[in-house]
């Protein structure tokens, strides 16, 4: 109220009717107070819940002692604070404006006898002081409302900006998803696609897709599974989508109902993901499966085979040495000797495929193998070829088998020459003349998300070698069965389908994989990976061994179970001046050991031999004779265990199948006395 | 619907929500519309509603001061609600350190709001059924260190939880709590009950809320190794002191006649 309005309702009033006014109240304060309390104390539960019950008894009394200072000393300001201080302590607007019904009856059932003049004006006063302590209140109430308000008001806010944050992450933790999205209404219409699914469909701009069905890209089966969902809830298959360059992707999909709190469906998403790595690796251990079956197919064959090819081999030379040369009978045997060769190339050929080959390596620098097959390779490819090589000064070294590395690269190389000729030959309508055939090598390391991709890799430091042709490619068909022995898509004349199959084997025997890019029209890429050497790299050159023919003297007992074989040693020892006793196995070499050993200069065992096996009779004879000097025949020498033979006094390593000058300059030198490296 | 949800729907007013609606009936601010009408129509089922939420409330004022005068100076405190005027921190002696909680994830981030200026003052969501989650939070781990005598209020609540679960709230706070600490509580006597009573508890199972009722028998067995201080168990109405003809006349039924309340101790 206007303190100005105010003053002159009341200021101007006669003081002798105040003070009338005031002495009524005074007289009967007691009276009065007791109604305001009552009045209080009915209205417990109105009022806030701050304004404790105690309180109510006093608040009648206070009041009444403001009305009591207002009516003299008119001051409205000391009003309107105690109508803050009661907003503040919670007292309801209700009850206060019960205060002024309470004030009238009081003054009524006191002024009734007085002129209207006193009555009237006591009537002014309580409006005039209710007026001011109401200000106050309400002011006070607006006050609290406000900052109580303001305190919503910061929670929403809050609330608000969480909700942006979290939609603000939620949306670009789709935008942002490596896998595949799409969003769709639920008449499968596109509404949003992530870029991660434009990359894999090889679209420019989401445009493509919006406005498009969804079940479109989800195979075949799309609009079949769509017109279910709703039902179903959700989906997931395997699908092939036509990805960057037209190339096949293999994608998994999942395609789901989006529902609100209500469960209502709102919408749906699907999510792609790319699987082909998955299928690679998958594809990869089929493949991988599948070799080690055939290798151990090809195991078993090549040791019975071995025995087969050194008995004719065998005979045929002892035929050889015993025929005329311008007999025809000895022309025959050459060619029977010819064949038995090439046999013998198929087992060597295949015992590495099977890894059935000695796992003797060193410390070698991979460029220096290169260089010297370039250097064959320049010899004998055709000039149509170019050769070019990209070799890394700083090559690690590997710890390799050298002559392995060097049929490996071989093979390779004349893979890639075989594809590029053939190429040619196709494209000689063109004017084609020439094709280049790169070797590259160089330092890698992977990462465990590189080495991720290939089934046997690990991560660590490798060295590659690549060999890349401009043939023709591979058919993607043919790339599952690359590496399978006698696989080729050559003719009869051309290759046996073994130079990859080996390749691959010896790959494996050193710890590697290999990694084959091609596309047909676009020539090929073999990518071999051998772990690094982590010691001081040594360029050792490998060398061939080249044994002397001798006879000699002395008694030599054989022990081997085959028959043919074992008649073929026989004659070719006694045909070399040699006293031989034969034994057909294990056991039997023990027992004429045991009975004439000390006339006994050398045993040749045989390692595979039933029951007594040729390791448990090399034991057996060293414990009747530490220096019995014994030289071990194999056509088996995987576990490596040459080396542990020859630490336990072997006293060499002879592989089947043999050419018989080699044979007999073994058993020369395992007479003398010295240990040799197998052959 | 997940918890960051719940939370995001703070900036949903379109629903009512039971920590402003519980508000509005003690008189407070903190509200918006949909919870006053939300309120008002449970006035109209359950008159004696107005009465219960205050008496609830001053008993807390009461144990709560007696607490603080015995030295008191870290507080615990089940399904607060909002933390307005008049509620542990403001009543207790200035610098008193208060963990409140409450199950409502809404209601916790009002309540953090609200108290955000107040380095004294936490509070962190929790369901008085696994009590754990609040003794062992990070928030009581820091705010109170290794004290262990506190003082403990499960104040409204005890009625919403069955015999099982009140038994298992009490004693888990028992062993957690060191030697001397106190715990404040309120609960009904089936002995008490009366008409009023049975709306308010109709309308809270009507909504989906059960409602426990028990004798003062069971509640001596179900607070365990708790002793419990004089003067007992006393219908909330004597704890405040409010003279029995004044509530007798106010214009509802009395309905704080049932409830009874307690400062336990160990």
């Amino acid at each position: 109220m206007n303190d100005e309005i105010m003053r002159p309702s009341i200021g101007n009033a006669p003081k002798q009717e105040l003070k009338k006014i005031l002495q009524i109240f005074t007289q009967h304060q007691a009276e009065v107070e007791e109604h305001l309390s009552n009045h209080f104390e009915a209205s417990v539960f109105d009022n806030r819940y701050t304004l404790h019950p105690r309180r109510l008894a006093h608040i009648g009394t206070e009041i009444l002692g403001e009305l009591i200072r207002f009516i003299n000393e008119l001051n409205p300001e000391t009003c309107r604070e105690q109508g803050r201080r009661a907003a503040a302590e919670g007292i309801s607007q209700g009850p206060l404006y019960g205060v002024v019904h309470i004030l009238r009856r009081f003054l009524g059932s006191y002024l009734y006898e007085d002129s209207g003049t006193i009555n009237k004006l006591a009537h002014r006063c309580i409006d005039t002081f209710l007026g001011a302590l109401m200000d106050g209140f309400v002011e006070e109430r607006e006050a609290q409302i406000l900052k109580d308000q303001e305190q919503m008001r910061r929670a929403l806010s809050t609330a608000l900006e969480q909700q942006r944050r979290e939609l603000h992450i939620k949306n670009h933790a789709i935008h942002t998803s490596i896998s595949g999205i799409i969003l769709c209404d639920l008449e499968g219409t596109i509404t949003y696609a992530n870029p991660a699914i434009l990359s894999m469909l090889d679209l420019p701009t989401s445009k493509e897709l919006i406005g498009k069905p969804c079940f479109t890209y989800w195979g075949e089966q799309g609009k079949d599974v769509f017109s279910v969902l709703l039902e179903t809830g959700g989906w997931q298959g395997e699908i092939s989508i036509s990805g960057r360059d037209q190339l096949p992707l293999e994608v998994a999909v999942s395609a789901s109902v989006i529902r609100d709190a209500v469960d209502t469906p709102i919408g749906i998403i699907s999510f792609f993901y790319d699987i082909s790595e998955r299928k690679h690796l998958e594809a990869q251990f089929r493949q991988a499966q599948k070799m080690e079956a055939l290798g151990q197919l090809a195991g078993g064959i090549v040791h019975d085979f071995n025995n087969l090819l050194t008995a004719i081999s065998g005979y045929s030379q002892l035929a050889l040495l015993e025929l005329p040369e311008s007999s025809k009978t000895y022309q025959d045997f050459v060619q029977i000797k010819t064949a038995t060769d090439r046999g013998r190339e198929l087992t060597q050929e295949l015992r590495m495929f099977t890894r059935q080959t000695s796992s003797k390596r060193e410390p070698l620098n991979l460029n220096s193998v290169v260089e010297e097959t370039h250097k064959l390779l320049e010899r004998t490819f055709p000039p149509e070829i170019k050769i070019v090589l990209h070799l890394d000064p700083e090559l690690s070294g590997i710890n390799a088998n050298a002559s392995q590395m060097s049929q490996m690269l071989m093979n390779l190389c004349v893979n890639a020459r075989d594809a590029i000729m053939s190429s040619l030959e196709k494209k000689n309508n063109n004017g084609e003349k020439h094709g280049e055939l790169v070797i590259e090598s160089y330092n890698v390391e992977l990462d465990w998300r590189s080495a991720a991709r290939y089934l046997h890799a690990q991560p660590g430091r490798y060295v590659c070698l690549s060999i890349l042709d401009s043939g023709g490619g591979i058919p993607q068909r043919n790339l599952d069965h690359l590496f399978e022995p006698f696989f080729t898509t050559k003719g009869e004349k051309t290759g046996t389908g073994l130079g990859l199959a080996v390749v691959y084997g010896i790959v494996q025997n050193h710890d590697g994989f290999i990694d084959v890019h091609s596309r047909e029209g676009s020539g090929s890429a073999f990518n071999i990976y051998l772990p690094v050497f982590e010691a001081d790299q040594v360029d050792e050159p490998y060398h061939t061994y080249t044994p002397d023919l001798t006879v000699g003297k002395g008694t030599i007992l054989v022990a081997e179970d085959n028959p043919q074989v074992r008649g073929m040693i026989v004659r070719a020892l006694e045909e070399s001046g040699y006293s031989v006793i034969a034994a057909k196995d294990g056991s039997d070499a023990i027992a004429i050991y045991e009975k004439k050993g000390a006339s006994i200069d050398l045993v040749i065992l045989d390692m595979l031999m039933p029951h007594v096996g040729g390791r448990d009779c090399f034991y057996r004879l060293k414990e009747i004779d530490s220096k019995a000097r014994i030289l071990l025949m194999t056509g088996f020498t995987a576990n490596g265990s040459i080396d542990d033979f020859l630490d336990e006094g072997a006293a060499g390593v002879i592989i089947k199948p043999f050419e018989l000058q080699h044979f007999t300059t073994t058993i020369q030198k395992a007479l003398s006395g010295r240990q040799k490296k197998p052959g | 619907m997940s918890s960051n949800d719940d939370v995001s729907s703070i900036a949903d007013a379109s629903r009512p929500n039971a920590g402003r609606i519980y508000d509005y009936l003690l008189g407070g601010n903190h509200n918006f519309e949909i919870d006053r009408q939300a309120a008002e129509q449970l006035k109209q089922i359950a008159p004696g509603t107005t009465q219960v939420v205050r008496l609830i409330r001053w008993f807390l004022g009461e144990a709560v001061q007696r607490l603080g005068s015995e030295g008191f100076n870290y507080f615990l405190d089940f399904a607060s609600g909002l933390p307005t005027a008049d509620h542990i921190h403001q009543i207790a002696p200035k610098g008193t350190k208060v963990v409140y909680s409450d199950i409502d994830p809404v209601t916790v981030a009002y309540a953090k709001e609200i108290i955000r200026d107040n380095p004294d003052v936490a509070c962190v969501e929790c369901d008085i059924r696994e009590p754990g989650t609040l003794l062992n939070s990070s928030v009581v781990k820091e705010m109170f260190g290794k004290q262990r005598k506190i003082a403990c209020g499960m104040n409204g609540i005890a009625w919403f939880l069955d015999d099982h679960s009140l038994a298992h709230a009490l004693e888990v706070v028992y062993e957690w709590a060191g030697e001397g600490s106190k715990l404040f509580i309120s609960d009904g006597d089936t002995r008490r009950i009366t008409k009023a009573t049975e709306d308010i508890f109709e309308f809270y199972r009507k909504v989906g809320q059960p409602v426990y009722s028990r004798s003062l028998d069971t509640i001596t067995k179900l607070i365990g190794k708790w002793n419990v201080e004089e003067p007992g168990f006393l219908p909330l109405t004597e704890w405040i002191d409010i003279d029995k003809k004044l509530v007798e006349t106010s214009r509802e039924e009395v309905v704080g006649g049932y409830f009874v309340g307690a400062i336990l101790t160990k």
